[in-house]
């Protein structure tokens, strides 16, 4: 399995690093063997085994990876077992004194399911097809008034209700912003350009609005209007992206590229808190070598 | 049996999807009862889907061991997870599968010490990947490359105190660039993605979209 040198190397080095550091923290009584002392045994060796990929694939971080799978997948069932097929189905259909007009409703939910899992038999495989019908049609139903309501109207609303002053909100960034396309406008007409859009007087204008915006504390709604209609331009494939709406999209784009690059900043962070527990997990709990 | 296995299939995506769109619509309390029902229904069908996934990987795994495939050994360790994990859950702490999960024992044990442990790392080492790819293409060449670069470094230096060391404003910023240029941006791109998810539902229920039915339809 160990097919390159780097390979042989992290699985050594990494399970001799958790097996000498385990044996001084057990030597020096700082962990027990107890359940809880096995505990924090496995999670660093899990942890170590995982971090070890960082140097090279193998065994060890194969090893964890796979462990880690099929532990996934069976709190996963256990979870559906309790939560749903237990509370809402073997429940009530065996331990409860419901009736059996009420119970007659679960039948149906029963039936599809076990058609469902026809699935795996080949012969029968179609029968799923039943099931999966109810599952994608109601989902496609309940989804269509969901998202019309919850994701299309009220997100429209407030982009629109502070920026046009419908909420008493200001028009500040929304008139600027008009005036300011306006001059890129006549300033690249000037210079025979592209608006102006493409070189360096496009994102030093979008710059003064952005700071202008945050140090007043002025036109956020505005300006979320504007970015939301940019974007809109950007993804409107139906007319060429050239003079007026060329402009408004390259105004799309870097908004977009803000939204990417803050999605991108977000994620790091996130991921990097996790690492940090990771740390302090083995740095404190299992090495004792931070102070409480 | 062509019906049974294209028409009725289609009958039912439309009938459910019209059903429930009405009942969204209808302000009675029988539509609400019947949205209750038809939900619930909706989520023990998907409970028997989790059986229907674990299957699928279980399977794959065993043709792995069966065939003695390169790096079979590792779906050992697939079975052996699964195995003493669902055992914990049978065992439900002495209790038995059939009462409600109990707190404490092998079950919580394995949950703590195994799967939030290896969930945690496994993400973890996820950021070293995105700051090595984010070195690779993060370089200022273009007008756009700029703006995301700038844009990730004031989030990420304004999620942390040492943003606020350098200057007191980063917070501030990051959380503004969040809430005003990059919730602008998102809501954008959000205004297409759910007009495309409504036609793909209304697809569906029209019985165009049918690859929902297997790869022969």
């Amino acid at each position: 399995m160990m097919h390159n040198p780097g390979s042989r190397t992290a699985t050594f080095v990494f399970a001799g690093v958790f097996l000498a550091l385990s044996i001084w923290q057990l030597a020096v009584e700082n962990i027990a063997l107890t359940v809880d002392g096995l505990g924090i045994l496995t999670a660093a060796g899990l942890t170590l085994a995982l971090f070890s990929f960082l140097y090279d694939d193998n065994p060890l971080f194969k090893i964890a990876e796979h462990l880690y799978v099929g532990v996934a997948a069976a709190y996963g069932l256990a979870l559906v077992w309790f939560q749903v097929i237990l509370a809402d189905l073997v429940n009530p259909i065996f331990f409860s004194t419901a009736t059996i007009r009420q119970l007659w409703v679960l039948i149906v939910p029963s039936v599809l399911g076990i058609l469902l899992i026809m699935r795996i038999v080949p012969k029968f495989s179609w029968l799923s097809r039943i099931s999966f019908s109810y599952v994608v049609g109601f989902g496609a139903g309940i989804s269509i008034p969901a998202y019309i309501a919850s994701q299309l109207l009220e997100q429209v609303h407030p982009t629109l209700a502070p920026a046009l002053g419908w909420d008493g909100g200001d028009k500040f960034i929304l008139i600027a912003a008009m005036v300011l396309i306006a001059v890129a406008y006549v300033v690249s007409r000037r210079g025979g350009g592209d608006l102006g859009m493409n070189g360096w007087f496009g994102p030093t204008l979008l710059s003064v609005v952005f700071l202008i915006c945050y140090f007043q504390g002025v036109g956020a709604a505005s300006l979320v209007l504007v970015g939301v209609v940019a974007v809109l331009f950007y993804f409107f494939f139906s007319v060429e992206h050239t003079g007026a709406v060329g402009a408004i999209s390259r105004v799309g784009i870097w908004f977009l590229m803000i939204a990417f690059g803050a999605s991108f900043g977000f994620t790091v962070m996130a991921r990097i808190s996790l690492l940090i527990g990771r740390m302090q997990f083995l740095l404190g709990d299992w090495l004792h070598l931070l102070k409480s | 049996m062509i019906f049974l296995k294209r028409t009725l299939p289609l009958v039912i995506a439309f009938v459910m999807g019209i059903v429930a769109i009405s009942i969204y619509y209808i302000p009675h309390q029988a539509a609400v009862d019947l949205n209750e029902l038809l939900s619930k229904w909706d989520r023990i069908i998907a409970a028997f889907a989790a059986f229907l996934g674990v299957y699928s990987l279980l399977y794959l795994h065993a043709g792995r061991l069966k065939r003695r495939q390169v790096g079979w050994g590792y779906s050992v360790f697939v079975y052996l997870g699964f195995v003493v994990m669902l055992t914990a859950a049978i065992y439900n702490n002495g209790a038995g599968p059939l009462v409600a999960l109990r707190k404490g024992g092998a079950y919580d044990w394995l949950y703590t010490n195994v799967f939030v442990a290896a969930d945690a790392s496994m993400f973890a080492i996820l950021s070293f990947f995105i700051a090595s790819a984010a070195y690779r293409t993060f370089r200022a060449r273009t007008t756009e490359a700029t703006i995301l670069l700038v844009a990730a470094v004031i989030v990420m230096l304004g999620r942390v105190p040492i943003g606020a060391l350098l200057w007191e404003s980063m917070p501030e910023l990051q959380q503004w660039l969040m809430n005003v240029p990059n919730m602008a941006a998102k809501r954008g791109i959000l205004l297409g993605v759910y007009l495309g998810a409504v036609a793909t539902a209304l697809r569906i229920i029209f019985g165009i979209e049918r690859s929902y039915l297997g790869g022969d339809e």
